[in-house]
């Protein structure tokens, strides 16, 4: 079990949920380059940034609850799975299943 | 959107002052009340001019507020969400690990005793010997002297600082909270909670945060005190299990959550069973209601005219 490199799952989960964000991803970027000549310290892109972590967190949300919800599903199966997945919210392990 | 307001009112004041509800028809025909029909003109003008840039105002301190009320912060599926779930006391254990290494030297829980610990994470062998760790001030002897024992049961974890000042003091003015009810003391509080343990990033574009503040974008206004403090391996769990930044903050988040609702577990099973019994109760009361009311609901009313 012990891995040398451990992966936060939570990073993990943001990176490959970078594909379904481009666009606010594409606005953000957008919006920097618009303020970089800007000296007057009062223009910012925190809406944009807004945007672009909403959508990160409603994916890894979403992508948390859909294995719980396989978690769930393989419990009540039965299933006596051999994986050995870490997301931080729950562990599926076979020591777990063997109650 | 104040001003917009203002405004209107001011100048509503000096129209009711001059001519009084002019009929419009007659403000479009007369030739004579000309003058006063093109004041009046150039004031609903005014007033609907206050109006819009009373309401463009408003749209512009709309989105000043994003930063204001901090990044929404996502649901996540805590395992004791349920109608019928208890807490992952195995993760309450863990997160107690973790406050106690990193979270204790500057934020209290002066509301939790370790005899509460007994039971929900810890045996009784094993809470008695972590109270027994830490020096306690008890009150005075024979001799009139306060004096420092070895800590019992029924103390309370103990404070990283003597009082608010002290707090202030040594971190730049701002106040760790008191942890006990935390995730009752904020909106979505676990949720919020572990978003912010774990949102640190770097300001967006524009943003300078000044010395000795940190960007977070979940925290309002997003300039928080406390530094990023969960990082992998920080803390080396007794179960073995990898100490990730998302598992120390699930784990703490799972420790705080039962720290302000202990009773979450017997108040589910008493909800659920009342409920249940409540539900029946209205089924009998019904059935007896209508079958009382059914000899008036079921009579007949005979209208005969005599002739």
């Amino acid at each position: 079990m012990a891995d040398d490199e451990v992966v936060d799952p939570k990073k993990y989960l943001e990176e490959s949920c970078n594909p379904k964000c481009v666009k606010p991803l594409l606005e953000y970027q957008a919006c920097v380059k618009r303020i970089q000549g800007d000296d007057s310290g009062q223009k910012h892109c925190t809406g944009q940034y807004f945007d672009y972590w909403q959508c990160i967190d409603k994916c890894v949300s979403f992508s948390w609850i859909m294995a719980f919800a396989l978690h769930i599903f393989f419990f009540f199966l039965q299933f006596d799975t051999e994986m050995n997945l870490d997301f931080g919210i729950f562990r599926l392990h076979p020591s777990y299943l063997q109650n | 959107m104040v001003g917009g307001g203002f405004i209107q009112q001011i100048l509503r004041r000096k129209l009711h002052s001059q001519s009084l509800a002019t009929p419009v028809r007659s403000w479009l025909s007369s030739t004579k009340a000309n003058v006063d029909a093109g004041s009046s003109g150039v004031r609903a003008f005014a007033l609907l001019g206050a109006g819009v840039t009373g309401l463009l105002s408003f749209s512009t301190v709309a989105s000043a507020d994003e930063a204001e009320h901090g990044l929404a912060c996502p649901d996540y599926p805590w395992p004791h969400d349920g109608i019928l779930s208890s807490y992952d006391h195995a993760s309450i254990r863990r997160g107690h690990q973790v406050y106690q290494q990193v979270c204790a030297s500057c934020h209290s829980m002066s509301l939790i005793s370790y005899r509460d610990l007994v039971g929900v994470a810890y045996t009784e062998e094993e809470a008695k010997a972590m109270a027994a760790e830490i020096e306690v001030v008890d009150g005075p002897n024979d001799e009139g002297e306060m004096f420092t024992r070895p800590g019992k049961l029924s103390d309370r974890l103990p404070q990283p600082y003597a009082n608010e000042s002290a707090a202030r003091f040594a971190n730049g003015g701002a106040y760790p909270p008191d942890l006990s009810l935390i995730t009752k003391a904020r909106h979505n509080g676990q949720n919020y909670v572990f978003a912010l343990l774990t949102g640190y990033r770097d300001p967006p574009a524009g943003i300078s945060i000044r010395e000795g503040l940190h960007y977070n974008p979940y925290f309002p206004g997003g300039a928080i005190a406390m530094p990023k403090m969960l990082n992998d391996e920080a803390v080396e769990y007794e179960d073995g299990v990898p100490a990730t930044e998302a598992q120390m903050g699930k784990d703490v988040v799972s420790f705080l959550s039962w720290a302000a609702e202990p009773e979450m577990e017997e108040r589910k099973l008493m909800g659920f069973k009342w409920i249940f019994l409540l539900s029946l109760a209205l089924l009998q009361a019904a059935y007896y209601r209508r079958l009382k009311w059914s000899v008036l609901k079921s009579r007949k009313l005979v209208l005969d005219v005599v002739n």
